[in-house]
């Protein structure tokens, strides 16, 4: 038995050290982007006890550090993007093909981000200003676009089991006023009516968030779309509590 | 011979000594363990766990606080419990939130919280109509106080 226990710990030991070097290697690099580094190239610029071609050349090598880190910072960035994206849980067909797009689209990223960073030490101090300009171009023209959507896939997988938790809520309370035999009492009539009304509109609102997720549509289009739709279904809950409140004035409890 | 000498000799009366001997080892070789059926055993079963259940529940009501008042009180059964409805309300609540952050900070937001990922600088004020930061990557730095965004930096290095 002793055995056994010494085995199976062992095992378990095994397979954590295992996972834990398996992660460790998935990771990302290191990225440390501050200001105090960014200051080091205002401070060279300034420092005039040093002769020109040295300041220059300090200059140059604190721009290589400071891009060579900047890369592998957009590189992590991307890298988190693609996973959290991959991590959303999607039926819908459609939907899911936009976010295998996005997923395929951060790991395009990543490979560009990768490839630039051999041409780093290469630069001049001109050159390095040039590609400081490109990167930040490309990212705008790109990357930025795709997170965008990514967080829009992110909001709208989290909308959808919002509105199935409230669908079934809407459900159960629709049931229970016919077995409570109060939908006609007065007082609960208003706050049940505007429960309705208010859910359909969430319904709808979350409906042309959908289509204009799947029609690629300008991502801020569709998160307006979706916080219209959070807004309303936020407004049917308040129906809810004031169902709640109405009801505990009609039954006694 | 009256009918007292004849009583007297009842008790001379013996078995035969052939059908006592069979008798005996009959007797002694009949089987006495009961039969167990499987159907037995699987009744035992049920009523032991049955047993347990029932056990269980008390010692769940008693230790509990359980209240049938509670559970049948009309906002249950209306489905209208603020307590339920107020946990569902403050999820939308969250995701409202977060859908109001800057474009970045929710997708890039680590999706656990053991990931090993740089820490993301989080907006002062959720500031959904500034179009100039929602397109602003977020601040990646180990030390949050001092961070700098990589489109900072790269407009930084491209001056």
């Amino acid at each position: 038995m002793t055995h056994k226990r010494i085995i199976i710990t062992g095992i378990v030991f095994l397979v954590l050290a295992g996972a834990g070097t398996a992660l460790a290697a998935s990771n990302p690099p290191a990225c440390s982007l501050n200001k105090a580094d960014i200051k080091k190239l205002d401070a060279i610029q300034g420092a005039t006890a040093i002769d020109y071609t040295g300041r220059i050349r300090a200059e140059l090598a604190i721009r290589k550090g400071l891009l060579s880190t900047t890369l592998d910072c957009t590189i992590k960035e991307a890298k988190i993007l693609e996973s959290n994206i991959n991590g959303i849980s999607i039926n819908d067909p459609d939907v899911q093909r936009l976010q295998q797009r996005v997923i395929t689209q951060a790991a395009n990223a990543v490979s560009y981000y990768e490839s630039q960073k051999p041409g780093v030490n290469d630069l001049g101090l001109q050159g390095s200003r040039d590609f400081a300009a490109n990167l930040k171009s490309w990212r705008e023209g790109n990357y930025q676009p795709l997170v965008k959507q990514g967080q829009n896939l992110v909001v709208w997988s989290h909308d959808q089991t919002l509105m199935q938790t409230a669908q079934n809520r809407m459900n159960q309370v629709n049931h229970a006023m016919g077995l409570l035999s109060i939908i006609d009492n007065e007082d609960m009539q208003t706050p049940w009516k505007d429960a309705q009304g208010n859910f359909k509109n969430a319904l709808d609102l979350n409906q042309r968030a959908t289509m204009s997720l799947k029609l690629i549509d300008d991502p801020d289009i569709s998160l307006n779309l979706m916080k219209s739709s959070l807004e309303a279904l936020s407004k049917t809950y308040q129906n809810f509590f004031d169902l709640s409140e109405a009801l505990k004035k009609v039954v006694p409890h | 011979m009256n009918l007292n000498e004849l009583l007297k000799q009842f008790k001379y009366i013996e078995a035969d000594r052939e059908y006592t001997r069979k008798s005996r080892s009959l007797i002694l070789s009949a089987k006495h363990t009961a039969r167990v059926s499987l159907a037995d055993i699987f009744l035992k079963n049920v009523q032991l766990a049955a047993s347990v259940a029932l056990a269980g529940l008390l010692i769940f009501m008693i230790v509990g606080g359980f209240s049938a008042w509670r559970m049948f009180s009309p906002l249950q059964i209306a489905n209208l419990d603020p307590v339920g409805l107020k946990a569902e309300a403050q999820a939308i609540d969250i995701q409202i939130q977060l859908a109001n952050l800057n474009y970045g900070e929710a997708a890039l937001a680590p999706a656990k919280s053991g990931e090993s990922t740089p820490a993301i600088t989080p907006a002062p004020a959720p500031a959904p109509k500034q179009e100039t930061s929602a397109v602003t990557a977020p601040a990646l730095q180990d030390n949050a106080t001092s961070a700098v965004s990589i489109d900072e930096a790269l407009d930084k290095l491209s001056q």
